[in-house]
Order: structure tokens, then C-alpha cells, then sequence
């Protein structure tokens, strides 16, 4: 049993191993390089937490798919098309597919550390689905912008070359979203105050 | 977005770059504590080479070939059009009997008379000929509007006459069955129109000389069709009501080819 098993964890291996190198190598590079910001819009766009590695995925077929066409001129604001369209898709498929089935409750991303001790892990637990509440009332383009710049700590010029849209887009998104935050907080507390008012 | 695209909300930002929301002063700090609770994305360790390694397994795409969309959507659409048809079908039957029913008309009246026929009996020109027996009888029931041309034949029922009746051989199976009533049918509704045609002609439009044309050109056609007997009776009361030198001659050959006939009453006044 332990030979087969050996020889099946080899494989696997094997094929874990041999599998890039069918990918061409441009697309590799494109792939290194743009990988982790790709996974980051997802999250702004708000593609959910489960469905990521296949968004990620998706977006990278279509890149190897078309690489040989793109003229390589703004590749954030060519991928970024490319993850917004496929995170609408995905949102569109999700929407069909659990007509059937029960919708999962949107899982906070896991906690990047542990510091605290458990109840204040719980906390932070309970805050990120407090923002991943509001944040899933806002208007897509404003919460992109706002988590973009908020959460992920991008300048407003990254924003603007990635949405490809002017500067002063940008701002005026963020002033929305912000002013759209603050009053789905203040509308969220006070319907908690409701709550343990009448219990 | 177009309304935030072109706003000037976001002038106060334009000056430069403004303050993140966690640094900005007297921002309520629930808020601040909500946005701090979630740091930049990282991506877990394993997921980059995870994914690498399923979009090297799939070479292809997972979206059916260009060519095949249009014949899959294609496909769609002519077996969802054909359900809504077949479900739609009989819809308009109904909504035009209702109307029927609400709105009765002079025309509608007879119409519906000859639609309501049941089916049981193969050819159904035994209820079409009930229809007309119905409209024929003047006695019976007037259509509205309508002055008849004689006086009313009392005691007349709108009986079918025996040789009417055909019953569905036990041999033959269902759906040979089906089939001879769907093409009998389409032959009787382009009989009993033209019979139709023409007692709406002398009962509706009071146009005698057009019913018998009418009449005539159906009793030419199939002398010896379902609805002969209802025709001539009909043609003797268009001679009638024109008084026309034939009426008796007509009289005469109805009562020759109908010795026991339903009209018999009409046709000795003819003759006489």
C-alpha cells in the first residue's frame, strides 16, 4: 500500500511539474507578474472568496487566450477589463446556480493573524462581515474605488490607469462611496440599536 | 456612473491625493475600526501555483467552439418557440369562445354554433348539420336582428338524421382514427362555410338571390355532401323568400330526394 501510494504522490509530482512548462513562457512572466493584483481586484470587485482561485483562473485563459493580440500598451487596465468582466460573469452563473441550491453566506477572507488571542480574532471576524455587508450595498464602480484605495492602499493614479478612466473619476467615485459608507453604517447601528432595544 | 463621472462631488479631492479614511480626522470610528479590520489582499500560500497548475491541465477553453453557439442557441429558441406554441395553441379557441359567449353576434351566434360540435362522431357533419338545422329552423331560434322570411314551423326538433351518423370502426386504431377526423374535419369546414355563407347571405343580409348562388355553387359541388339536405331546404327558402317561379320544382325535387326529411313541411309549401 505505502509502494502505490509512493508512486502516487510521484505522479502527481511529476504532473505538478511538467505542468507549466506547457504554458509559453510570455504568459508565464505575464502570470508572475500579475497574479496577486489580479486575486486583489477580484476581491475589490467583489467576486466571492470561494469562487476566487476560478475567477483567477478564468482571467488567465482568456489572457493566454488573447496575449498574442494585446498590443502591450496599460496591461493593468487590459487585465482589469478582462477580471471585471469574468467577476460579472461568475456573479451572473452563481446567480442562476443557486436558484437550486442554498447560497452560501459570503465568507470573510481568513484572518491574517492570529494576534489577540481568539476573541479578538472573533471580532475582527464579525467587523469583516459587517464591511463585507455594507461594501456588498454600494455601487460597483464606487466600491471598487473605495476598496481599492481604502483597503488595498493604491494612489488615486493607480486607480485611475487600472479602471482607465480620468483622475478626477476617481475622486469623485471615493467621495461617493465614502459618503454611501457612512450613511449604510450609521442606517446599519441604528437598526442594531433597534434590535437590542426590543430585546 | 456616468452621474459620478461628470459630478463636481469630488472636488474637494482634487487638489491632490486625499487622506485614507483610517488617517482622516473626525471620521466616526466604528467606521475606521470597520475598514481596519481587513487588510490587503495576500493571496494563501499554494493558491498562485494551484492555479498555474489547472490552467496548464486545461489547454482548451471550457466554452463551447464559435461554431457551435449559434447552432446550441438556435437550437433554444425553436424548441422554447415550439413549447410556447403548443401551450398557446388552444389559448386563442378559448378566448375566442369567450368572447363569444360575452358578445354574441348574428354571425358569431351561428359560428359558434358550428364550432361547438363534438368530436365523437368521425366526420362531425353530424353536429354541423344540427348547427344548421338549429339556424335553419325558423322557429327555433331567431337570430337577433333577423326577420324571417316565412312564418315559424312549429314542433321541429333538430334531430340528426340517421345517415349522418357514422361510428368509428372497432377495428381501426386510435390514431388512424385521429387522423381521418383531422382531414374530415378541414373538408367539412370548407363545407358547412359555404353553407354558412349562404344562410348568413338570406338570413342576415336578406340577399336571397345571393344565398341560392351561394347555395347553389356548394349543392353543385357536392350534390351529395353532408349538408345537401340543409342547402336545398335552404335554397327552397331563398326561392321563397324571392319568389321565384322554381320554388315549386325545388319543393318537388327535396321532397324526391328526402321522402321523410326534416324540411318536408317547407318543402310542400313550396310545391304548393
Amino acid at each position: 500500500m505505502k509502494v502505490l501510494a509512493r508512486a502516487r504522490a510521484l505522479s502527481s509530482a511529476h504532473e505538478a511539474l511538467r505542468a507549466p512548462a506547457l504554458v509559453p513562457p510570455d504568459f508565464r512572466a505575464f502570470y508572475d507578474a500579475w497574479f496577486e493584483e489580479v486575486a486583489r481586484w477580484i476581491r475589490a470587485l467583489g467576486g466571492a472568496e470561494a469562487d476566487r482561485d476560478d475567477i483567477v483562473q478564468e482571467v488567465f485563459l482568456v489572457v493566454r487566450r488573447r496575449l498574442d493580440a494585446f498590443d502591450g500598451a496599460n496591461p493593468a487596465g487590459w487585465l482589469y477589463r478582462i477580471t471585471r468582466r469574468q467577476v460579472r460573469d461568475f456573479r451572473r452563473r452563481s446567480w442562476v446556480k443557486h436558484i437550486f441550491t442554498k447560497r452560501r453566506a459570503e465568507d470573510p477572507d481568513a484572518l491574517q493573524s492570529g494576534a489577540g488571542g481568539p476573541s479578538a480574532a472573533l471580532e475582527r471576524r464579525e467587523d469583516q462581515r459587517i464591511l463585507l455587508a455594507i461594501l456588498g450595498k454600494i455601487r460597483e464602480e464606487r466600491r471598487t474605488t473605495f476598496v481599492l484605495f481604502e483597503i488595498e492602499g493604491l494612489s488615486g493614479e493607480e486607480i485611475a490607469r487600472i479602471q482607465s478612466v480620468p483622475l478626477n473619476t476617481v475622486w469623485t467615485r471615493l467621495y461617493h462611496a465614502r459618503r454611501d459608507f457612512a450613511a449604510l453604517g450609521a442606517r446599519f447601528r441604528e437598526a442594531q440599536r433597534r434590535m437590542k432595544g426590543d430585546a | 456612473m456616468r452621474g459620478d463621472d461628470d459630478s463636481g462631488a469630488g472636488r474637494a479631492f482634487e487638489a491632490g491625493n486625499p487622506p485614507r479614511l483610517t488617517e482622516e480626522p473626525g471620521v466616526d470610528p466604528w467606521l475606521v475600526g470597520l475598514v481596519r479590520s481587513t487588510g490587503p489582499y495576500k493571496s494563501p500560500p499554494g493558491r498562485k501555483q494551484r492555479v498555474l497548475l489547472s490552467l496548464g491541465r486545461s489547454n482548451a477553453s471550457r466554452r463551447a467552439p464559435l461554431v457551435l453557439r449559434p447552432v446550441i442557441v438556435a437550437g433554444m429558441l425553436i424548441g422554447c418557440g415550439a413549447l410556447a406554441s403548443a401551450a398557446m395553441g388552444p389559448w386563442r379557441g378559448w378566448i375566442g369562445r369567450a368572447y363569444q359567449r360575452l358578445v354574441p353576434t348574428a354571425a358569431s351566434v351561428a359560428v359558434s354554433a358550428e364550432r361547438a360540435r363534438p368530436r365523437r362522431l368521425v366526420a362531425g357533419h353530424a353536429v354541423a348539420a344540427q348547427a344548421l338545422a338549429m339556424a335553419t329552423a325558423p322557429s327555433e331560434s331567431p337570430l337577433p336582428g333577423v326577420a324571417p322570411p316565412d312564418p315559424p314551423a312549429a314542433g321541429r326538433e333538430p334531430i340528426i338524421p340517421p345517415h349522418l351518423r357514422r361510428e368509428v370502426p372497432p377495428s381501426v386504431t386510435r390514431e388512424a382514427a385521429r387522423h381521418e377526423a383531422a382531414r374530415d374535419q378541414d373538408e367539412d369546414d370548407g363545407e358547412t362555410e359555404a353553407v354558412l355563407a349562404g344562410m348568413r347571405a338570406l338570413r342576415v343580409d336578406h340577399a336571397p338571390v345571393r344565398a341560392r348562388a351561394l347555395l347553389a355553387r356548394y349543392l353543385g359541388r357536392h350534390p351529395n355532401g353532408a349538408l345537401a339536405e340543409e342547402a336545398l331546404a335552404l335554397t327552397i327558402e331563398a326561392a321563397l323568400a324571392h319568389q321565384d317561379d322554381d320554388a315549386p320544382g325545388l319543393g318537388a325535387r327535396y321532397l324526391r330526394r328526402y321522402p321523410g326529411g326534416r324540411f318536408k313541411e317547407l318543402a310542400l309549401r313550396a310545391k304548393r
